[in-house]
């Protein structure tokens, strides 16, 4: 039976020992080196109309599929140490028996996953400052942005204006920062499962695929049937139907593929790290 | 007396290699017991299959007369130290032990600033234990095994790295656990160390047992 309490504390400690790591600073420090140029030529058409942008550019930032593999790598980046088993952990494991051990870890991979979602979509408000104010609607920046040849003037990118239209600004961030969180659970527990089970490195090398699919897809193959198998393309809200309506997958497909995906994770772990012999290594 | 291990025809392998090759015995409550041996002789395997992190291929373990791996995941009441201490390298001493006594909850603050001290570690020191010398974090890596007071103690070389004095103190340390009535198994290269504390000893060669005295 696993124990709550135990669970937490185990989630915790992850969360104490990742917090003083390198890696954490650095995977936000990736994305945001990703994000400048974009954020750059808005802040900078922001100034030469003298007007500020609304806080709302990441719903729309995620729709490059470079942007998208630049997110999976950052979440790579949180968890190529999985499956956690240092030299710290066989003590952790003492204390708290291997089943709570692992869902302590499974809970430090959504926990840290979530903060990962919403730190990186924080980082673009902070970038903009201060050539950012609050506002409800997407605001005129943006739609200019979108509906304007003012983004080939100043470098940025041509924003989606069909997100504009189909979602309201916190529902567009909201369901942004959702598949950005579950495309980072993914990234964990595959590199959870496969480093457990395979040659270690293994799930970080599945997890680089993973992260490279929608360039693949999107600029190389331009293969549309592509856009049902890679979930990263799903962090961008262009690239679904639209209240039943137009091409692209539905949230309901993007969603139980993503819950399967970890589900089978989940489990195959589970049973291994149950199962199995525990190797401890050092430190990332 | 009552044993509190009991190791019944137990073999494990990696591969095709034996690690421990149908190995029984017992650790009677209350004694320290020494196992010796080489490198690669199976010490360390017996300790981590006794510790439930690694699965025997044959045989069982009993642990106060609970089967390992179908009672119970891992001894319930035991302190380890096996290979390299592993800490968190950005916090202190104080706060390493705190993470770890934090997931039972069965001591208080107090407690572990006690256990530094008893260990030799300044309770207050704000300094990160990845600036600790070799010495300092063994002697961390004792006050974890110790600190919860568990009845059985697994120590694998916990001398390593430590100077003539340290080593003196951990084998009062020992002594004096010992009188409390743990049970100690202790793992070390050092002969003198065995002889000194080891009311019984076991010396291993390619995953068998040599000799028992």
């Amino acid at each position: 039976m696993v124990e709550l309490r135990k669970t937490l504390r185990i989630c915790m400690v992850g969360l104490r020992k990742i917090i003083i790591t390198p890696r954490f600073y650095l995977a936000y420090l990736w994305v945001f080196f990703d994000f400048a140029p974009a954020i750059g030529a808005i802040r900078r058409f922001s100034s030469s109309v003298g007007m500020n942008c609304s806080p709302w550019v990441f719903a729309l930032l995620t729709e490059d599929s470079g942007k998208q593999l630049f997110i999976i790598l950052g979440a790579l980046l949180l968890f190529c140490d999985a499956p956690f088993l240092h030299a710290n952990s066989s003590w952790q494991i003492l204390r708290a028996g291997r089943n709570n051990w692992f869902w302590g870890n499974m809970l430090y991979i959504w926990l840290l996953s979530f903060v990962y979602a919403v730190g990186i979509s924080i980082l673009t408000v902070i970038a903009m400052f201060p050539m950012v104010e609050w506002n409800t609607g997407w605001g005129k920046i943006l739609g200019s942005l979108a509906q304007t040849s003012a983004a080939s003037q100043f470098g940025s990118e041509q924003f989606s204006y069909a997100i504009m239209v189909q979602y309201s600004p916190p529902a567009a961030m909201v369901l942004t920062i959702a598949a950005v969180w579950m495309n980072a659970v993914l990234v964990g527990v595959c590199n959870y499962t496969l480093n457990f089970y395979l040659k270690k490195g293994t799930g970080n090398v599945i997890s680089v695929v993973l992260g490279l699919s929608p360039l693949l897809i999107v600029r190389l193959a331009k293969f549309t049937m592509g856009y049902y198998f890679s979930p990263p393309l799903w962090m961008s809200l262009a690239n679904y139907k639209w209240k039943g309506y137009g091409y692209g997958i539905s949230f309901g497909y993007a969603y139980g593929v993503l819950g399967g995906l970890i589900l089978i994770c989940v489990v195959c772990s589970w049973k291994g790290i149950r199962k199995r012999d525990l190797d401890f290594s050092d430190e990332v | 007396m009552e044993n509190m291990i009991e190791v019944r025809n137990v073999t494990k392998k990696f591969q095709e290699y034996k690690a421990l090759d149908d190995i029984t015995l017992t650790f009677e409550k209350g004694k320290i017991h020494g196992v010796i041996g080489r490198n690669g002789s199976g010490k360390t395997v017996l300790f981590k299959c006794i510790c439930g992190f690694l699965k025997v291929d044959k045989g069982e373990i009993f642990i106060e007369g609970k089967k390992l791996g179908r009672d119970i995941e891992a001894p319930p009441d035991a302190g380890v130290i096996i290979e390299n201490p592993g800490f968190l390298p950005g916090y202190n001493g104080f706060q390493n032990l705190s993470f770890l006594a934090g997931i039972k909850k069965k001591i208080s603050k107090n407690d572990i600033k006690g256990v530094l001290e008893r260990v030799g570690l300044d309770a207050g020191s704000n300094k990160h234990v990845g600036k600790y010398s070799l010495g300092m974090k063994q002697r961390l890596g004792i006050a974890q095994a110790i600190m919860e007071e568990p009845s059985l103690l697994i120590l694998d070389e916990p001398m390593n790295g430590l100077d003539n004095q340290g080593v003196e103190e951990v084998r009062m340390l020992l002594m004096k656990l010992k009188e409390e009535g743990k049970t100690i198994l202790l793992a070390s290269h050092n002969k003198e160390d065995i002889s000194v504390l080891c009311d019984t000893v076991m010396e291993f060669d390619k995953g068998k047992i040599l000799e028992k005295r």
